[in-house]
């Protein structure tokens, strides 16, 4: 294959995944390290690290494409960033010694667990109940509007969410992807954040995260801008083209869709693991 | 609706500032920046190397002058391609970067040092993990 055709498949590729992921809710950065490794065979950490560079694209894309942060609880978010990035620097240096057969196996696992996650029927934000005390301390409170009035809310079980936010970026930093559904299983069920400002404030750490991670892997030579390129650009494009169509139409159908390709690829992913076809 | 005590000193204006506009401002500046670097890069690449064979399918590591910041901008200069694209790449990880300083500087300005000191860990973290290889 010559670069021009690698880039400009790998660009079509990525364009796709960031317009269904952002359809889906999910991401793009999901299935471009499928999309590489079984697509493409690209090795795994390059495939990881492309991923992270889109990831971090995608974010800072979005927040430059709305101007409101909407309903985005900083101080939570902030907070838990303390987790997420030191889960991510350890997952990045995990991914160094880890071999390529497991990464595979731990990414597809990550996958079918997103898969079902995403297809979960979001509850509805719990009335509220009185704060943490740790929370109230933190300052990890906050209103959001919902039927013409301002409703409060309160983070609570902070500890258990910041354990799980540490594991969201260790799996951020070892697969390069967001680890969106990670997160927001932290804030929603164990923290128990009404949806609509986990969700937001997912967005804003997403990008924070895999910065982390990113760090790592550039200054250890996993960052290849060939495979970054075309990935990152096709990612962002295609995010973007997604958000705009979701203002129009939020279609379940896509969703499940999408969650049966990614459980598909997870799947495919196990299995090249454990017959170790990637190394 | 005042049922909660602790939230009253929680609330902040820090959405509607003007300083919050301009920083937000930079920020889609250098989101857009960053893209257009990346392009630049990427298209050099293509009208230069574009028919050459390549592989991505064993992992070698980059050299030097492409993990290394200061010989990221130093080829960069110099017009390398790829270390164009990796100086676009660089700009990117900067993005969520400055945002945390910027959120940081408005707790700042708030006198909220509960979460000057959050921030401050935060940039500790991102700092060590962009910095350590560095020299």
């Amino acid at each position: 294959m010559t670069q021009l055709e690698f880039a400009a498949l790998a660009w079509a590729g990525s364009l796709f995944a960031g317009f269904l992921g952002s359809l889906a809710g999910l991401g793009g950065g999901v299935v471009i390290v499928p999309m590489l490794v079984l697509g493409f065979h690209v090795d795994v950490h390059y495939a990881v690290g492309a991923s992270l560079i889109s990831v971090i694209g995608t974010s800072a894309g979005a927040q430059a494409a709305h101007r409101r942060e909407g309903f985005s609880n900083t101080r939570i978010g902030l907070f838990l960033e303390i987790a997420t990035t030191l889960g991510a620097v350890c997952g990045a240096y995990l991914s160094t010694d880890t071999p390529t057969k497991w990464i595979a196996i731990i990414f597809g696992l990550v996958l079918v667990y997103s898969a079902t996650a995403s297809l979960r029927k979001k509850k509805r934000a719990d009335v509220f109940r009185k704060p943490d005390p740790l929370a109230a301390k933190l300052c990890l409170t906050g209103t959001y509007p919902e039927g013409g009035a301002l409703v409060p809310y309160s983070a609570r079980r902070v500890p258990l969410g910041f354990g799980l936010m540490f594991g969201a970026g260790t799996l951020s930093g070892l697969l390069g992807i967001g680890s969106g559904a990670v997160k927001v299983l932290a804030m929603d069920e164990a923290m128990q954040i009404p949806f609509k400002i986990s969700t937001a404030t997912s967005n804003f750490m997403i990008g924070v995260t895999a910065a982390a991670s990113a760090g790592v892997y550039l200054s250890r030579g996993y960052i290849n801008p060939a495979v970054a390129m075309p990935v990152t650009i096709g990612v962002l494009l295609g995010s973007l083209l997604g958000s705009r169509f979701l203002v129009k139409a939020r279609v379940r159908s896509v969703r499940i869709i999408f969650a049966i390709v990614i459980a598909l690829l997870g799947a495919e992913m196990i299995f090249n693991g454990l017959t170790g076809r990637l190394s | 609706m005042n049922g909660v005590g602790v939230r009253t000193p929680c609330d902040s204006a820090i959405h509607d500032s003007a300083i919050q506009g301009a920083m937000s401002t930079i920020l889609r500046l250098l989101t857009v920046v960053a893209g257009m670097v990346i392009l630049t890069g990427g298209a050099l690449l293509l009208l230069r190397h574009g028919d050459a064979v390549t592989s991505f399918h064993t992992f070698a590591g980059e050299p030097a002058s492409l993990r290394l910041v200061s010989e990221i901008v130093v080829g960069a200069m110099h017009g390398q391609c790829l270390a164009v694209v990796q100086f676009g790449i660089l700009l990117l990880i900067a993005t969520p970067v400055l945002r945390v300083l910027f959120v940081g500087i408005s707790y700042f300005i708030e006198r909220d040092w509960l979460y000057v000191l959050v921030t401050a860990i935060v940039l500790a973290v991102l700092g060590s993990s962009l910095m350590r290889h560095k020299l």
